[in-house]
């Protein structure tokens, strides 16, 4: 598991605290005003976190004011609006015995693989009582008086997160080279950008610059890329995921760029060692996957969501590699990785 | 369709926006998908075309947002009955190679080339080409939608949930699934 130092936390949460306080003044907003409107909509929440964009150091000229209010349940579930001067602000409520059981069991990843804590973000908001974005919402967030309450779950929030991000570089590495496999021409560029959005976030997240949403991932690399590369000597490949990322779009348009495809693939087997993994990647079935028969030669298998997949009369396989996925059956493989009957997965 | 918005673009690619949306449905499947629909334009179309606004001095943000609104419109083919079914991290790439079939008639090129998502550089126009498109789809879609960012809006987006919840009664379905709805977004 990463390993967060003293110094980057105190690093982290006075960048967090500055940024929320540069927000204000730029919009010419002042606290008072904001605590005024706010605080006694909650007058029993224990905290109330600015959040989002405004302590990341990204809001623009229209990003909202997200805030969070841990206090017990009213409000039906929807976020309170506020304006105020002409400032949107939404506040979002949890509750304390809610956060105490997240907070719980992102801790309890520390101890846990790293399969086994890609598993457990993964499934997160179908199984936890906080959704992810406002779990790392609220370990990110700035009280009204600059404070980082919660700056202590920083650590498991950036390997949570940092294994998140790596699942879904693997995820996307998978599909990009079964679509190109299959034949795809477009989706594999798709694909290839989100590995590289992906790869980006596990180098960021991984030294501890944690933020939940794809959009902002080239500023982010802009404003700590060079930090978290230097946490890891070993890379380099990936020292220029900010300047290829957008190899993958022109790909949409001219075809594929010479060279991207084992690129990415090095990045991967650099990030793989990162986190402290082999890069031998296939494809697993997931264990809530059930087969039916449908009729004669004809076996569904029943994947997450809503998605049904039409197998034909062979069932899969518990464990593919990746390569030998390729080359025996690209586009089946790739409907189960759609249908989200497999996943991808590093080998144990 | 609007004329300034046709004279934008060059594509040849047709912008008839949900050619099959007033074509009659089963009564308890239709209504779902249209309050669904409805309200995923709502709390997450408006948000993406407000950063949209916000993004003219960060091309990096755009491209992002130019494939965010393009995983919307895919989400919202689900939605509409496509029967393409498919894991939310798939959609985007699956439209870029297959297309669209219920928010527009679009074959993969199109709706890559609709979307503009294989432009590399921002140029000046970029962010009034996507906030045009977003009008059109609006204007093409057959209730009026309010934007829950206004700070007028709120009585309405109270209303309109009223509204769907009686809906959902008068039609026979749990109107259980508002509930999750609004916390996802």
């Amino acid at each position: 598991m990463n390993r967060i130092s003293q110094d980057v936390t105190t690093r982290r949460a006075a960048f967090l605290s500055k940024s929320a306080f540069a927000f204000f003044d730029q919009r010419g907003l002042a606290l008072d005003r904001l605590k005024a409107s706010v605080i006694p909509k909650f007058p029993d929440a224990t905290a109330m976190l600015i959040t989002s964009s405004p302590v990341q150091g990204l809001a623009t000229e229209t990003s909202d004011i997200d805030l969070i209010a841990i206090a017990e349940e009213g409000g039906g579930g929807m976020a309170t609006q506020i304006y105020v001067d002409g400032h949107h602000a939404e506040v979002a409520l949890i509750t304390p015995l809610a956060l105490d059981e997240v907070f719980a069991k992102l801790s309890n990843t520390s101890e846990a693989s790293l399969q086994e804590t890609i598993a457990t973000m993964r499934d997160w908001d179908e199984t936890q009582p906080v959704k992810k974005k406002y779990l790392e919402r609220v370990i990110n967030g700035v009280t009204f008086d600059g404070n980082v309450q919660f700056r202590h779950m920083f650590q498991p929030l950036a390997w949570g997160f940092a294994a998140q991000a790596f699942g879904r570089m693997i995820d996307a590495l998978a599909a990009m080279k079964l679509a190109l496999a299959a034949g795809e021409t477009r989706a594999p560029w798709i694909y290839a950008l989100a590995a590289i959005d992906h790869a980006m976030d596990v180098v960021l997240c991984n030294a501890g610059y944690v933020y939940q949403n794809r959009k902002w991932i080239a500023s982010r690399w802009r404003q700590h890329g060079s930090d978290a590369l230097d946490a890891h000597p070993g890379l380099v490949a990936a020292r220029t995921l900010g300047d290829e990322a957008f190899l993958a779009m022109r790909a949409l348009q001219d075809g594929q760029p010479d060279g991207l495809v084992d690129w990415i693939d090095l990045v991967v087997a650099e990030l793989a060692e990162v986190m402290g993994c082999a890069a031998r990647i296939g494809l697993k079935c997931k264990p809530a996957v059930e087969c039916r028969t449908l009729g004669s030669g004809a076996i569904v298998a029943i994947g997450s969501h809503r998605s049904v997949m039409l197998l034909g009369n062979e069932t899969l396989p518990d464990w593919i590699s990746l390569q030998d996925a390729q080359s025996v059956g690209a586009q089946r493989y790739l409907s189960a990785l759609r249908a989200g009957v497999m996943t991808a997965e590093v080998a144990a | 369709m609007n004329a300034s918005f046709q004279n934008m673009n060059n594509s040849g690619v047709s912008f008839e926006f949900f050619p099959l949306l007033t074509h009659p449905g089963a009564t308890a499947v239709h209504v779902r998908r249209l309050i669904t629909v409805s309200w995923l334009m709502m709390g997450e179309g408006f948000p993406i075309i407000e950063d949209v606004e916000g993004a003219s001095n960060d091309p990096d943000l755009l491209r992002r947002l130019r494939l965010l609104l393009g995983d919307l419109l895919a989400q919202l083919d689900a939605e509409l009955g496509s029967g393409v079914e498919v894991i939310s991290d798939h959609r985007l790439a699956v439209a870029a190679e297959y297309g669209l079939s219920r928010v527009a008639d679009w074959d993969g090129p199109s709706f890559v080339a609709a979307l503009q998502l294989e432009k590399v550089t921002a140029q000046a126009g970029d962010i009034t080409y996507l906030q045009e498109l977003w009008r059109v789809i609006l204007e093409a879609y057959p209730i009026t939608l309010i934007n829950p960012l206004n700070p007028e809006s709120q009585s309405g987006v109270l209303k309109a949930l009223r509204n769907w919840s009686k809906l959902c009664d008068a039609a026979g379905i749990d109107s259980a699934f508002l509930a999750s709805m609004m916390k996802d977004v």
